[in-house]
This record gives C-alpha cells, structure tokens and sequence, in this order.
C-alpha cells in the first residue's frame, strides 16, 4: 500500500468516523430526550390518574353518603330497627339507589352484616358481608379499591361504605363505581400514550381482564409475564413490548400495581408509551446522517485525493530520485519548493546526491588508478616469470660461445627450446589479457543449461581421473524439466569452464564437484559446489575483482570473466563459503532475454567467424 | 286492569305475564305450580343421589324461606314436595334433612373432573325474565355456600345452548289437575323418563310412598311453590277464583266499556289497589 493510499484511507476514514460521531452524537442525545420527556409523561399521567382516582373517590364518597343521608334511607334505619322488622321489603332498594346515585354498586348491610339489599347482585340478600363489620371508622375512610362479586363473573370498583345510624340501629351503605374502559377513557392521554388496566381478579393472568379505553386489548398474552412478575411482587415495573418485527411498533409500559385495603394486589395499570415517534426520528437522523456521510464520503474521497496528492508529491519525487540514485544517476536533483519538513527533506536529498557525485567520481578516479595499478603489478608479475627463464637462458647462450662447438650446439638447442617455451608463454598471457578486454557481447539462442553443465565438465573429465593426479569426483543435481534458455552458449561454456578450472585448483588434494540446476520461475538456478578449502568472507568479497587471485599463477581474470558473462546475460552470481568445507557458486539467469532477437547457433557462430576474420583483416 | 291473586299457586311465568294483559275470561283456568330444580346427568357415572343433587340440595334448603320471603316478596312458599299440600293432601309429611355442613362433605368427595368441581355445573334457566334469573342466581349463591360451581345459563344468552348432556335445569311445573295421581305421572312421564306409576296408585299412601322415592333420588329438588295471578279489567265485577284455580263465571258481571273508561284509567298499577308484581315493592 502506498503511502498515498494510507493518506488517503486515514483521511477518509477520519472523515467518516467524524460523521459517525456526530450521528451517534445526536441519535444518543435525541433518544436521551426522549427516554426523559417520556418519563416526564409518564409520572404526568401517574399524577393525573391519581387526581381523577382521588376525584373519583371523592365522588363516590359523596354519592353514598347522599344515600346514607337521604329519608328513604333513615326510613329504612328506623323500620329494620324494629323488633321482627321484614328486611325483604327492601330488596330492590338498592337497585333504585344505584340508578338514581349514578353508581353501579350500591348494597345495605344490616348491623349484623347480613345482605338486606343487593343492586348489582340480589341473590346474595340474606348473606353476611362481614368485611363491612369488621371494620369501624368507615365515615372517615374514603374511596378505595375493592373486588367486587357479580353473579357471573367479578369486577373491579371504587368503593366508599359510609353508615346511618338511627338510635342504637345501625346500617352500612356500600357504594361504587366500575373501574373498568370508561375510567381509562376519561383519562387525557397526550398524543403516543395510552393507558391499560388489568383487573386481578383471578389468581393467575387472564387475557380479557385486561382492557384500554377502546375495551379488549388484542395480544394481550404479551403482558402476560409483566403481569406475573407484578402479581407474585406487587411493585412497579418498565417493559418494552414490541407488537411487530418493525421497532416503530415498540411500546414501553410502565406498570404500576393497585392496591385495595388490605394491600391485597387487585388490579395494575399500563402506561404505555409508543416508541413510534423515536423511532421515526431515529430514522430520520439515520437518513440524514446517511446523506451527509455519503457527501462526506464524495467531499472527503476529493479532498483526501488532492491533499493526499498535495502531501505526497514532493515524498513520490524524492522516492523517484533515490530510485534513480540506486540506478545509478548519482547526480540526480528533486525540485521540490517550501521550507517545510518535506521540503528541508528534499534539500537533504539533493546536497546528498551532489556529494554522492562528487565521491562516485573520486572513488572512480581512485579504482581506476587502483585497477591500473593492480593490472600494472599482475602484468609485471605475469611477465617476470617467463622473463627470468630468457635471461637466463641468454646468459647461458653468451656464455656457451666458450665451449667447443658440440657443446654449444647442445646448450643452444636446449636454450632454444626454452626461449620457444617462454615465448609461448609470454604470448600466453598477452592472449589472455586481450581476451579479457576483448569480451563479446553474448549473441542468444536457446540453449540447453544442463548440457552446457556437461559439456564444461566432459572437457576436464581426463583430468579428473588421470593417473598420479588427485581424484576428483563429479556429482549431477540436475532438474530433467529445466527448459532452455536465452543464453549465448560460448560465453555460457567460457563461465562454466572458468568455474570448473577454480573448482579443480581449489581441490588440490582431490574432491568432488558438484553440479545443480533447478527451476526458479522467471530464472534459472545453477549451483557449482567443491569441496576445497574455502575462502574467507574477505576474500569472498573481493572474488570477482579483475586481476584478483589468491592462487600463485592465476591471472585473477577467470572470476571477472564468469561475472562478465553472467552480468551480460542479465543475470546474477553471489558465493558462499566456509573455510574447510568448500565453495559454492550460484548463478541466477532469466529464462529469456527481453527485447534481445535471437539467432540460430549457426547463424551466431558464423556472425563471430566473420567478425573475427574482419579484425584480423584490419589487424 | 287490576290483578288477583288465588289462594292456589301457580307459577309465574311470561304466561302469566300474557294473562295480565288480556281480559281475564279468555284465559284458560290455572291450578298452581312449584319451581324446580331438576338434574341431567345422562353423561355422569356418579351415583346422583350422592352428588350435586345431593349437595346442592343441601345447600339451598337452609335458604329457601329467604327465596320465598324476600326474593319472591311472601308471594312463595318454601316446597318440600313434588305436589303441593292442597293437591296431595299429604305434602306436610316430607321434611328437609338437609344441612349446609352436609352439602359441603359431599362436596368434598368429588373429583376433579366432576361437573361443579373445578368446571362449573351449568344452570339452565327456560323462561325469560329477571324473577326467574334472581332463582337461578340465588340458587348458584346457595351453591357455592357448598363450594359448588354453579353457572346460570339464561334462554338466548351463548351459554345456553346447546344444553350440555349434563347440569341442572330450574323450570316451573303447573299444575293441570286436581288428580294427585295424574300430577305424579305426568311428572314421572315427563322429567324423569321413569316408567308409569302403577295402576293402584291412587291410594295416597302409595302416592306418598312414590313421591318420597321420586324425592329421595334427588334428581329433582323442589324449591318453591308459587302464586297464580289472573288480571282482570276493570269493567269486570265479582270475579273471584275457587281455591282450586276455577273461576267461577256464573257469578261475574260486566260494565259497560265506556263507564269504565270515563270512571278510571286502565293503568294497572295505579288502578289496582290489591295489585301485587312478585319480586316488586308494593
């Protein structure tokens, strides 16, 4: 990845996560408010069902005493209070209360607790309401909770008892209202809420007891583990419902549980509140925050290109040109503008290159003096040995002119001969030298690299096994699918040759040769591996230095020379050594040459003889 | 229109409710009647006498003054017998065992899948109207005194039909005959699918004998005997019923329709000084 795409990515990135902040941000805040405002609207309905409860009550507290206080009422006191008085008489008295009073219940209870007149369930006339006996402060008590039996079924009402008490006769009025949809209509529910209760009138969850202002409520089998938790812990409760898959249907409730005198649990309201609007909303800060991430995201791609474009320029040059200094172009200058750190970075650079020039160019004078130098020594040294021998010889010539005649023609025969060898020799290392600087460039064909391995090796074959000469052994590492190559196979064999002879002068003492070629994709690998005694890191660096030798007849040209050919063949070789264990050469070539028309071996080998023929013409 | 009440009883029902708007005259004879509350129990293995009749009759006996005096406003009386004493002779012979105490050791006994234990036993209810709905109720009130589930099912209401296979039936039995013997048959024949009584059993000793089988079985449990009412016009003058429920026309005589319109209105209930509405205060 580069470094412009790293730019580029935490730019945008960091536009994106800013966007997303500040959506989170508002969704987070936005849902806070709301979560609050529908706490306020709760504990605001809480309040308003108390008052309406309370008012209720107060109602009802004040419709049972008109009851209690009117005639009819005092008539009846006085009449039970006589000695066999016919309580039947009264049976429907009730019924009347109840409908003149507006209440749905209304029952008297003699002194002794028994029945005397039902409206809401007149066949219990003649039973005995203890509850109401039991207690005593009745006038002082206001409106409370109470299950109410009916002859089908039972309700939940809002109940007041107050008693007429005429002499020592006494009686109790009961008086109540239903709680039931009409109570939950006449609260003023603000516009997402609504209100449900559930009459706990049977001992476990019963779906129709529970009712909102419109009556049933469909899935009411949803509540049911709320109303559980409640019925088994009378407290108050928070739960969210959701009706649907779609979060918009969300419903939180929060349930409060009604108590009746004896803190028995009789009923539990529902406030529930939509979570339609913050829903809605949620949606909309979604959709806006979609839009703006998405022209964030166009704004930031463009603005994260040009700065990332802006703040790499100047790093892409200077990338540039240490790429061209490592190519070679030592003078290589970056025309970067500004006085910042990329820009201070880039004068660096340049000073950099210029004094790197300078040095190349000082270095270059000093090698070439040093190659001079070297060549100058190796030459010397080359040419001194065949030298001494002709002195000697010459000597020996002049000297024999006092010896009789059959003695001269003897040592001048012998000196001859020597001076023909030296001469050859002499002209030896002329021809290497020349050979040397003289080095073609490769002409390509298809070339076979394990053949050319065996050709190089069949040459020094007889060596290898003549006798009084140590024994060298060859070993073959050689990949049957190698394919062939682009390669010029002279130059080919000259490397491999060079490598074989440096292998045999390694192992005086005998040893074995190894040879490996393998498949390496775009390249091929060639290692030459012998078991001589090595070279140490120093020499191992200075190996393929011209005119370098550690052996004492060696030109120093036979490395150079493999190095040469390789390096033409684009390709590369490096060594590895340890001292008493050998040395291994590893060449590296591409499998085809780019750009680089191939000739027929014929065509090449002729192309060569006839440009040898023109040199020796010109010579 | 005023109303009169014979000295026989007769149940109420939306026939007599008919009578009271029409001219006395065209109106068949009435004898008098009992409510009844009756079992079916085809679909039950139980021994009958040993369940709900049994507690449940054992429950409403201690209130049945209460159904007669309060409920009904005196206009009943507590029935202890399939045949009213008038019509029998012998009726103030059978007497009423039972106990509350008793009703709830049967209660106790039954299991769970009986009907009244844990399901409640239904209560069919024929006729129409609240006096015949507040029996009903009372009776199931009485019930659970005993602990047992009693539910009242009201003609036309989703919870009366079908009539299940088994539960109680609280009906009103008039009474046709002067014929103790007919009665008991026709009773026999028509809510207990027993066979015919025997040929001899006229003699009341048998009839007693017969009847108290009948009760001891307890698939029927009497509740109360109630008033017949006739209605009359006002245009009709000494009319009077024999305590038998016969009406005695020879003595009767009538006024001329337009006397009696411009004399008084024809609102019952402020022209009947002896008008009595069972279950209403006067």
């Amino acid at each position: 990845m580069t470094f412009r795409t790293k730019v580029f990515l935490i730019f945008l990135i960091t536009v994106l996560a800013s966007v997303s902040l500040v959506a989170y941000g508002v969704t987070f805040y936005t849902q806070r408010a709301f979560e609050q405002m529908d706490m306020q609207r709760t504990h605001a309905l809480e309040v308003q069902f108390g008052k309406e409860f309370a008012q209720r009550g107060d109602t009802i507290v004040q419709q049972v005493e008109n009851i209690t206080n009117a005639d009819v009422t005092v008539r009846m006191v006085l009449d039970l209070a006589r000695p066999n008085a016919d309580a039947s008489l009264y049976l429907h008295d009730a019924n009347g209360a109840a409908q003149s009073h507006g209440l749905d219940f209304v029952e008297f209870v003699n002194s002794d607790g028994t029945l005397v007149s039902s409206a809401q369930y007149p066949a219990r006339v003649g039973y005995k309401n203890d509850w109401v006996t039991s207690a005593k402060n009745w006038d002082s008590t206001g409106a409370f909770l109470r299950r109410e039996e009916l002859p089908d079924t039972a309700a939940l009402s809002l109940t007041a008892v107050r008693t007429q008490t005429v002499g020592n006769k006494t009686i109790y009025i009961i008086g109540g209202r239903r709680l039931d949809q009409n109570f939950l209509a006449s609260l003023e529910l603000p516009e997402g809420m609504r209100a449900l209760l559930y009459r706990n009138l049977e001992p476990t969850f019963v779906a129709s007891a529970l009712t909102d202002a419109n009556g049933g409520v469909p899935q009411a089998g949803e509540f049911q583990s709320l109303i559980e938790q409640i019925q088994k812990q009378p407290q108050d409760l928070i739960k969210t419902i959701s009706w649907n898959h779609d979060p918009a249907s969300a419903e939180t409730f929060h349930a409060m549980p009604l108590k009746g005198r004896n803190d028995e649990l009789l009923g539990v309201l529902l406030l529930g509140s939509s979570a339609k609007e913050l829903v809605l909303l949620k949606r909309e800060i979604l959709k806006i925050a979609s839009v703006v991430s998405l022209a964030a995201l166009v704004i930031g791609l463009l603005l994260s290109w040009w700065v990332s474009r802006r703040i790499t320029r100047p790093v892409v040059e200077l990338a540039n040109g240490a790429r061209d200094v490592a190519s070679g172009r030592w003078d290589t200058k970056i025309d970067v503008k500004g006085s910042d750190e990329i820009g201070q970075l880039a004068n660096a650079f340049n000073e950099m290159t210029g004094t790197l020039a300078a040095q190349k160019e000082k270095l270059v004078q000093t090698e070439r003096v040093a190659a001079w130098r070297e060549l100058a020594r190796r030459l010397a040294h080359e040419l001194r040995n065949p030298l001494f021998p002709l002195q000697i010889t010459v000597e020996n010539l002049q000297r024999a002119r006092q010896l009789g005649p059959q003695q001269f023609q003897e040592v001048f025969t012998e000196a001859t001969a020597t001076l023909k060898a030296e001469f050859a020799n002499l002209n030896s290392i002329v021809t290497r030298f020349s050979d040397f600087s003289k080095m073609p460039a490769p002409e390509f064909s298809k070339v076979n690299v394990n053949e050319a391995l065996r050709d190089a090796i069949r040459l020094f074959e007889p060596q290898f096994t003549a006798v009084g000469k140590p024994h060298i052994g060859t070993e073959y590492f050689l990949s049957d699918s190698l394919p062939e190559i682009d390669a010029d196979s002279d130059l080919l064999h000259k490397a491999f040759q060079n490598l074989v002879l440096n292998a045999m002068d390694a192992m005086p003492a005998g040893g074995t040769l190894s040879l490996r070629s393998r498949d390496g994709g775009e390249t091929v690998l060639i290692e030459v591996s012998d078991t001589g005694k090595g070279l140490t890191p120093e020499e191992c660096s200075r190996l393929f230095t011209p005119y370098y030798t550690t052996k004492q007849m060696g030109t120093g040209l036979g490395l150079a020379i493999v190095q040469s050919v390789v390096s033409d063949h684009h390709g590369t070789i490096s060594v590895s050594s340890e001292e008493g264990h050998g040395t291994t050469f590893r060449i590296e070539l591409p499998k085809r040459q780019g750009g680089t028309a191939l000739k027929p071996k014929a065509e090449a080998k002729a192309a060569e003889k006839e440009s040898e023929r023109a040199a020796t013409a010109t010579d | 229109m005023r109303f009169t009440k014979s000295r026989s009883l007769a149940a109420i029902s939306a026939a007599i409710a008919a009578l009271a708007c029409f001219a006395a005259q065209a109106a068949p004879p009435r004898y008098g009647g009992t409510l009844h509350v009756r079992l079916r129990a085809s679909s039950v293995s139980l021994d009958p006498g040993e369940w709900t009749p049994g507690s449940l009759s054992s429950a409403a006996s201690e209130k049945r003054d209460t159904m007669a005096n309060v409920l009904l406003q005196r206009e009943a009386q507590p029935a202890d017998s399939l045949l009213p004493q008038w019509l029998s002779g012998y009726a103030f012979l059978f007497e009423s065992s039972m106990n509350l105490q008793r009703a709830r050791e049967l209660r106790a006994v039954f299991s769970a899948g009986v009907p009244g234990a844990t399901q409640p036993l239904r209560l069919r209810v024929d006729a129409p109207g609240d006096l015949f709905k507040l029996i009903g109720e009372r009776v199931a009130v009485n019930a659970r005194q005993a602990n047992l589930l009693v539910q009242v099912a009201l003609p036309g209401s989703a919870g009366n039909s079908p009539m299940p296979a088994s539960g109680l039936h609280l009906f009103a039995w008039h009474y046709d005959s002067l014929s103790p013997h007919a009665e008991l048959e026709a009773f026999v024949k028509q809510l207990l699918d027993s066979a015919d009584l025997p040929a001899n059993s006229a003699d009341p000793e048998q009839l007693f004998a017969q009847e108290r089988r009948l009760l001891e079985e307890r698939r029927i449990l009497p509740l109360v005997l109630l008033p017949e009412y006739a209605g009359v016009r006002p245009n009709v003058h000494n009319w009077n019923a024999s305590p038998w429920g016969d009406w005695r026309l020879a003595d009767v005589w009538l006024d001329s329709e337009d006397a009696v319109t411009t004399k008084a209105p024809t609102s019952p209930q402020k022209n009947s000084s002896t008008a009595r509405n069972p279950g209403a205060r006067p």
